[in-house]
C-alpha cells in the first residue's frame, strides 16, 4: 500500500522521536559555504526537505488531469516532464547512497559546486525526464500514477538521507560529495521545481519557510562564489535579518527581495521584486528590464509571491492551502504563557488584575492586526491544579506547573511563587466587547465547571456585544481540584469526551433555538415574537438534558465560532481546530487528520520567545532560573522573529492560521506587532481584519443556516407536497 | 409585583406626619437621600414595544444609551433582571410581550467598559448555578467595574425552569433559601479568602519575591448536603470590598435571608403603609442579626409617569396602563385562569360564557403572580360579579384586576414631593424603578425628577464615591 504523505510523517515523526544511536561526530555538521548567522544543522536540513517533499506531494494530489499537459516556464517541459524531473531527483538519492566514493584523493565538492559545468537542464536530465514521465501505460492514468511515485520516492529519499551520517562522502558523477551537502542540492531542487510546477499549474508559489531561508541562503553563497555571474544585477547579495535576500547592486539602492522571489530570480526565472530596506514598505517595487532613464523612478507593480492575475479568487487570498487567509490568533492571558511572565511585565504584579491590563493588551493586539485574541482559563488559580492531559485541557499548563513545582503542597492549596490571580475570561471578553471593533474575541469556558445552558447564553450575549466577534475557546476542566469547585469528580476519559460533545452540541442547539426573524413586532396582532420561530431543542446528552430554548435570541454570528484543543478529539464539532504539535511534521498530519474529519479550520499553537533587546535564548534563561515553562506539547520557538517569520509561512502550507503564545506579553507582542506581522503582510500572507465585520467574516466561515428554520422550510414543503 | 392597583392616584395619599419613628424602626431623617436604580427587567408586560420611540430592547447600543443616562442622572444602580425559560402560556413560547435578554453578567462587563460610576447590578440565581463558579464571575465584575457590581440574589423553586440545567428541578421549595443562604455565605467566603496584601507591590517583587505571600490565600471548603464545593477564589477583594448584595424575596425565608446577608432589599412594598410595616419588620430582624438599621438600603420597585401638569400625568398614566394590556393581553390574562384557548373571544366584549377547567394555575411559567397559585375558582366567580355589576368588557376587567407595578403618577414636583417624605420618614431608602418606555420614560427622570430632588436637597448632584457600595452610603465591609 502506498503510504499517504500524513502517514508517512507521522512515521518520520515517530522515528524522529526514536532515540538515535549517538554519532560519532559530537559536534553538529556545518556547510562550510554558510556565511551568515544560524547555520543550518544537517537536521534542518532534513526537516525541510522532508517538509518539501510534502508540500510538493500535496500540490500534485489537487492537480487535474487537464493540468498534465500544461506548459512550464522551462523551455519544452511539460507538467509531466517536470514531475519526471522531480521523481528521477528523488531516485538519484537511492543511486547516490549505493555509490562508494572514489577514493582517488580528489577534493570533495560541496552542494555550490554541485552543478558547476553540469547545466541546470543537460539534455541527458531531459532525457531521463522524459522517460520518466511517458512511463505511464496510458496518458489520462499517468498524473495520478506519476505523483504516487513521486511520493513514495519523496518519501523514501527523505529517510534514507536522514538516516545517514552527515559526514559520509558518497560518490558523485563528477566527484564525491558529503551526505549533507548532497541533501542540500535534493532541497534545492524540491524547491526551485516546486516552485516551477506551481507557476505551471496556476498555484501559489509554496515552500516551507526554513527551506526557502536555506536555499536561498544557498544562492546567494552560489552568487558569491561565482561573482554574480549566475545571479542577474546582484553583485553583492546578503541574507537580512529576516530572512530575505538583500541585493547590493552597484547602481540601485540595497533592495529587499522576498525570498521566494529571489530564489525565482536567481535560477533565472524571474526579474526579483523588491524593496527598500529603509522604507519598510511591504510595497514591492519590480525592476525594470529596461535600463533606468533619468529622473524616473522605476515602475512599482505588485509583488509576484503568488503569480495570479488580479481579480481571480487566489489573488484575494493569501496563500493559505485552502485559499481563505491565514489567520493569527493571540493568547493574551495574564502577563504570558511563561510561569514567570510577571516578573518581565515591566508593571505591579497585581496590575494584571485590573480592567486597564485586560484593555491595554486586546487593543495592542487589535491594532496590530491579529484576528482573534483568546483568554485562558480555569476554575483554579493559574499557580495550582493537577494534571488534565488526557482531557487536553487548557488548563494543562498550570496542571503541569503544579506537578512540577509543588508536589510537597496539598492540591488546592493556593499560592504558588507565581500569579495566583486572573479574572474570569467570560467578562474580559464582554468587558473589551465594547470598546474594540474588529478583532475577535475568544473566551475559555469550561464545561465541566459551568452551566451548559449558562455557558451557551454567555456566549451568545458576548456575540451581541461585540456585534458578531465572539468566539469559544472549549476547556474540559477535569481534576480532581477543578471539579471539587463545583463538588463533583473527575470523569473518565470517555465520559469526559462525551460530556464535551454533548455539551457543544448544547450550544449549538440553543444557538439555533431563535430562528433569525424570530422578533417581528407586529403591532396589528400585538404579537412581539413568532412562536413558530422560537424553539425548544429538547437536548437528550449522556448525562443530562436540556429543554431551550435559549433566553438569548440568535447570536449575530448565528453561531459562534468555536475552537477546540486537537486533544479534545471534537475535529468534526468545531470550527477551528488548535493542533498543539513539537514539531511542524505532527501539525502538518494532525492537520491533515483534523480537516479529513471535517474540521472546517486548523490553527497551530506556537509558543514564543523573540529576540528583544535580549536574546530570546537569554530571556528563557532568565526565565527558567525563575520558573520552569514545562513541555506542553506545543510548537516552540525561541529565536529571532524573522525565523519566526519563515515558520509561520512555511506552516501556512498546512494550517489555516496560528494561535501564538507570548512567553512575556509584555516584550513579545511588541516584537510580534513591529517585526513579524508586517513581514507576514508584505509576504501576502496576512491581513489585517477590517472594523465592523464578524468574526466569521474575518475567518471566512459562512454564517450557519438555522436548523430549524431550516426543518421549518422542509415542513412547509412536505405539507405542500 | 404589588397587588396595588395601578389606578390609585398616589398623590393624594401624601402623609406629611413625622411622627413615624417607631412605625419604621428608624429615626425621622431630614437630610435623607433618594437612591435610584432602574431595574431593566428585559420581559414582561410593563415594557412598552409597540410605540415607534421604543429602541430596541435586546441591541447592546440600547443597554450603553441606558447606563450613560442614568449615570448622567446620578443613578446608583443599574439593574438586570433574570429569567431562565423562556416564559410561556399554556405551554406555548409567550409572544405578547417583549422577550430575549442577555446573561446578565456578560451584558454588565460589557457596560462597565462605557461607564465610570454608576453601579452595575446582575440578577443571578442560586438555584441553579455552581456557587465557585458565579461567585467568580461576580468577583470578576467587580474588578472589572473597579468595586461597582451587586448581585440580585434570587432562587427558583420550579422544575419548569430546571429542565434547562443538569439538575432539573432538584430543590424542594422550603430548601431554596435554606441553599441560597450557604451559597452566599460560601460566596462571602471566597470573596474574603485574600488577605488584602496577598499580592506582592514591593521593588523586589519581581526579581526575588513570589506573586503572592504565602499562606495569604485561604481555600473554601464547603460540604454540606446543599452546597458543596472546594475552590480557591482567583482575584483579591475589589475597591468596595465585594459585591453588594440585594435581596427581594418576600417571603418570610426571604426577608430572613435579606437581614442576614443583604445589603439591598429590592423590596415589593411600595405603598407607604407597607412599605413603613415592611422597614420595621425588616429592622428587627436586621437587631436579631447584630446589624445596624444603617447596614440595609430598602429599594422598592415603583413605575413612574411624568407630566408637566397633572392632568397631563395622568393622561400618559392611562396610555400606558392602555399600551400594557392591550387587547391580545387581556385574552391571553384570562386564558391562564381559564385553562383554555380563549382567542375566539372579543376582548372589548363581555367575559367568556364557558366554565374554565378544573386545574388549578401553574405560577412557575413566568407570566403569573406566585399568590395567584391557588383559588382559581373563587377568583374568577368574583370577577363575573364585578364584571356584571360594572358591565366591564373582557379589557376593562383585565385592567381592573391584573396585577401590576405600583406607579408614582404627577408632575416631577409632586412625585419629588412624595419620594422626599418616604425616605426622610425611613420607610424606604430610595426606588428601583421599572421604566415602561425605553428610554424615554428614564429621560423624563433623569431630566425633570432628579432636578426637583436635588433642589430638595435629598439627591446628589455629583458622585461622592466611585463604588456601589458608596453611592448606598452602606457601612465598609468587614
Amino acid at each position: 500500500m502506498t503510504p499517504t504523505p500524513a502517514t508517512a510523517l507521522r512515521r518520520q515523526s515517530r522515528a524522529r522521536k526514536a532515540p538515535r544511536p549517538p554519532r560519532p561526530a559530537p559536534e553538529p555538521y556545518r556547510f562550510p559555504w554558510w556565511r551568515w548567522p544560524g547555520p543550518p544543522t544537517f537536521d534542518d536540513v532534513c526537516d525541510a526537505l522532508a517538509f518539501q517533499y510534502f508540500l510538493l506531494d500535496e500540490l500534485l494530489r489537487s492537480v487535474r488531469s487537464a493540468g498534465w499537459r500544461a506548459p512550464t516556464r522551462l523551455a519544452g517541459w511539460r507538467v509531466a516532464d517536470l514531475l519526471g524531473h522531480a521523481i528521477t531527483n528523488a531516485e538519484h538519492v537511492f543511486r547516490m547512497a549505493h555509490t562508494p566514493p572514489s577514493g582517488d584523493g580528489s577534493p570533495i565538492q560541496d552542494a555550490l559546486d554541485w552543478y558547476q559545468g553540469s547545466g541546470l537542464f543537460s539534455s541527458l536530465i531531459a532525457e531521463q525526464a522524459r522517460s520518466v514521465a511517458s512511463s505511464g501505460s496510458r496518458a489520462r492514468a499517468r498524473l495520478p500514477e506519476l505523483a504516487g511515485l513521486h511520493e513514495v520516492a519523496a518519501s523514501t529519499a527523505a529517510a534514507i538521507l536522514r538516516s545517514g551520517d552527515p559526514g559520509l562522502v558518497l560518490g558523485g558523477a563528477a566527484s564525491d560529495i558529503t551526505l549533507a551537502d548532497y541533501t542540500v542540492t535534493r532541497l534545492v531542487e524540491a524547491v526551485v521545481h516546486g516552485l516551477d510546477l506551481a507557476d505551471a499549474l496556476d498555484r501559489p508559489g509554496r515552500a516551507y519557510g526554513p527551506a526557502v531561508r536555506l536555499v536561498s541562503g544557498y544562492f546567494a553563497a552560489l552568487g558569491e562564489r561565482r561573482g554574480g555571474g549566475a545571479i542577474p544585477r546582484a553583485a553583492q547579495i546578503t541574507l537580512a535579518a529576516d530572512g530575505a535576500l538583500v541585493a547590493l547592486h552597484p547602481r540601485q539602492p540595497a533592495s529587499v527581495v522576498p525570498a521566494i522571489s529571489w530564489i525565482e530570480a536567481a535560477t533565472g526565472r524571474r526579474t526579483p521584486c523588491c524593496r527598500t530596506p529603509t522604507s519598510g514598505s511591504p510595497t514591492c517595487c519590480r525592476w525594470s528590464r529596461e535600463p533606468r532613464r533619468a529622473g524616473k523612478e522605476p515602475r512599482l507593480e505588485a509583488c509576484f509571491v503568488t503569480h495570479h492575475p488580479p481579480g481571480t479568487a487566489e489573488h484575494a487570498g493569501t496563500g493559505s492551502p485552502r485559499g481563505g487567509g491565514f489567520h493569527l490568533a493571540l493568547e493574551v492571558d495574564g502577563d504570558g504563557a511563561h510561569p514567570a511572565a510577571w516578573r518581565h511585565s515591566g508593571r505591579p504584579p497585581g496590575a494584571v488584575l485590573t480592567p486597564a491590563a485586560v484593555r491595554k493588551v486586546v487593543a495592542e493586539a487589535e491594532r496590530a492586526g491579529f484576528a482573534l485574541v483568546t483568554f485562558d482559563d480555569g476554575p483554579l488559580p493559574p499557580n495550582v491544579g493537577r494534571p488534565d492531559r488526557e482531557a487536553g485541557s487548557q488548563t494543562d499548563r498550570e496542571a503541569d506547573r503544579q506537578t512540577d513545582r509543588q508536589t510537597d503542597r496539598e492540591p488546592g492549596s493556593g499560592a504558588g511563587p507565581d500569579a495566583a490571580g486572573r479574572i474570569e475570561a467570560g467578562t474580559r471578553a464582554a468587558y473589551v466587547s465594547v470598546v474594540t471593533d474588529r478583532v475577535g474575541l475568544a473566551p475559555t469556558l469550561h464545561v465541566t465547571t459551568t452551566e451548559p445552558f449558562h455557558l451557551a447564553t454567555q456566549l451568545a450575549s458576548l456575540d451581541h456585544t461585540s456585534k458578531g466577534r465572539a468566539a469559544w475557546v472549549v476547556g474540559a476542566a477535569n481534576s480532581e481540584d477543578a471539579l471539587a469547585t463545583v463538588g463533583g469528580l473527575p470523569r473518565t476519559a470517555d465520559a469526559l469526551r462525551r460530556e464535551t460533545a454533548d455539551v457543544v452540541a448544547v450550544a449549538r442547539a440553543l444557538w439555533d433555538s431563535w430562528q433569525d426573524d424570530a422578533v417581528i413586532k407586529d403591532v396589528a396582532t400585538g404579537r412581539y415574537l413568532d412562536v413558530d420561530r422560537v424553539h425548544p431543542i429538547d437536548f437528550q446528552g449522556g448525562d443530562f438534558t436540556v429543554k431551550g430554548p435559549l433566553i438569548t435570541p440568535r447570536p449575530p454570528q448565528g453561531q459562534v465560532v468555536v475552537l477546540a484543543a486537537d486533544a479534545l478529539e471534537l475535529d468534526a464539532e468545531v470550527d477551528v481546530v488548535l493542533v498543539g504539535h513539537p514539531d511542524p511534521f505532527g501539525i502538518a498530519a494532525r492537520a491533515k487528520a483534523a480537516r479529513d474529519a471535517g474540521a472546517p479550520l486548523v490553527f497551530a499553537e506556537i509558543e514564543v520567545v523573540l529576540d528583544a533587546d535580549v536574546p530570546a535564548e537569554d530571556r528563557l534563561a532568565a526565565l527558567e532560573a525563575a520558573s520552569h515553562w514545562p513541555e506542553t506539547g506545543r510548537l516552540r520557538h525561541v529565536g529571532p522573529a524573522a525565523e519566526l517569520t519563515e515558520l509561520l509561512i512555511g506552516l501556512a502550507e498546512v494550517v489555516d492560521g496560528v494561535r501564538l503564545h507570548p512567553a512575556v506579553l509584555a516584550v513579545d507582542l511588541p516584537v510580534l506587532t513591529a517585526e513579524v506581522l508586517p513581514a507576514l503582510a508584505a509576504a501576502r500572507l496576512h491581513r489585517a481584519p477590517e472594523p465592523d465585520r464578524t468574526l466569521r467574516d474575518t475567518l471566512g466561515l459562512a454564517r450557519p443556516a438555522n436548523r430549524f428554520a431550516a426543518a421549518a422550510t422542509t415542513d412547509a414543503v412536505r405539507t405542500a407536497i | 409585583m404589588t397587588d396595588t392597583n395601578a389606578n390609585t392616584d398616589l398623590n393624594t395619599h401624601v402623609n406629611t406626619s413625622t411622627d413615624v419613628t417607631a412605625s419604621t424602626g428608624a429615626p425621622y431623617d431630614p437630610h435623607a437621600q433618594v437612591h435610584l436604580g432602574v431595574f431593566f427587567t428585559g420581559v414582561g408586560p410593563q415594557l412598552i414595544w409597540s410605540d415607534p420611540s421604543a429602541a430596541p430592547h435586546t441591541e447592546i447600543e440600547t443597554f450603553v444609551q441606558v447606563a450613560q443616562l442614568l449615570e448622567r442622572g446620578l443613578f446608583d444602580a443599574f439593574f438586570l433582571g433574570e429569567g431562565l425559560r423562556v416564559r410561556e402560556n399554556r405551554g406555548r413560547v409567550y409572544d405578547l410581550d417583549v422577550a430575549g435578554r442577555p446573561d446578565a453578567i456578560t451584558q454588565l462587563s460589557a457596560l462597565a467598559a462605557v461607564t465610570e460610576k454608576i453601579g452595575l447590578v446582575a440578577t443571578q440565581n442560586t438555584t441553579y448555578n455552581y456557587p465557585a463558579d458565579l461567585a467568580r464571575r461576580l468577583a470578576s465584575l467587580d474588578l472589572l467595574s473597579e468595586g461597582r457590581a451587586g448581585w440580585n440574589v434570587v432562587t427558583t423553586d420550579n422544575a419548569w425552569t430546571g429542565e434547562n440545567f443538569r439538575h432539573g428541578g432538584w430543590l424542594e421549595h422550603e430548601r431554596r433559601y435554606e441553599r441560597a443562604g450557604q451559597f452566599v455565605e460560601a460566596a462571602k467566603a471566597l470573596w474574603a479568602s485574600w488577605a488584602p496584601d496577598a499580592v506582592a507591590d514591593g521593588p523586589d517583587a519581581a526579581t526575588t519575591g513570589t506573586w503572592a505571600r504565602a499562606g495569604a490565600i485561604d481555600t473554601v471548603e464547603w460540604d454540606t448536603e446543599l452546597v458543596r464545593l472546594r475552590a480557591t477564589a482567583t482575584v483579591p477583594a475589589s475597591r468596595q470590598g465585594r459585591p453588594v448584595l440585594f435581596q427581594a424575596g418576600d417571603s418570610d425565608g426571604g426577608r430572613e435571608l435579606a437581614a442576614r446577608h443583604a445589603d439591598v432589599v429590592f423590596s415589593a412594598n411600595i405603598a407607604y403603609e407597607k412599605a413603613v410595616a415592611y422597614a420595621a419588620d425588616l429592622r428587627a430582624r436586621l437587631a436579631r442579626h447584630g446589624r445596624t438599621a444603617d447596614s440595609l438600603r430598602i429599594l422598592p420597585g415603583a413605575a413612574v409617569v411624568l407630566g408637566s401638569t397633572e392632568a397631563e400625568a395622568q393622561d400618559k398614566a392611562r396610555w400606558v396602563r392602555d399600551e400594557q394590556v392591550s387587547g391580545p393581553r387581556a385574552i391571553a390574562f384570562l386564558e391562564q385562569y381559564w385553562g383554555t384557548d380563549l382567542s375566539a373571544y372579543d376582548p372589548d366584549g363581555p367575559l367568556p360564557d364557558i366554565e374554565p377547567t378544573d386545574s388549578e394555575l401553574d405560577p412557575s411559567r413566568g407570566t403569573i403572580s406566585i399568590e395567584h397559585r391557588t383559588g382559581k375558582a373563587e377568583r374568577i366567580r368574583k370577577w363575573r360579579e364585578l364584571a356584571e355589576e360594572r358591565d366591564l368588557s373582557i379589557r376593562e376587567l383585565v385592567l381592573e384586576v391584573q396585577p401590576s407595578q405600583r406607579t408614582f403618577v404627577g408632575t416631577p414636583s409632586t412625585v419629588a414631593d412624595e419620594w422626599v417624605h418616604y425616605v426622610r420618614t425611613r420607610a424606604v431608602d430610595g426606588f428601583n424603578i421599572t421604566p415602561h418606555l425605553i428610554p424615554s420614560s428614564l429621560a423624563d427622570i433623569v431630566d425633570t425628577l432628579v432636578p426637583e430632588l436635588q433642589d430638595r436637597g435629598a439627591y446628589r448632584t455629583e458622585y461622592q464615591g466611585s463604588t456601589l457600595r458608596e453611592h448606598l452610603d452602606l457601612p465598609k465591609e468587614g
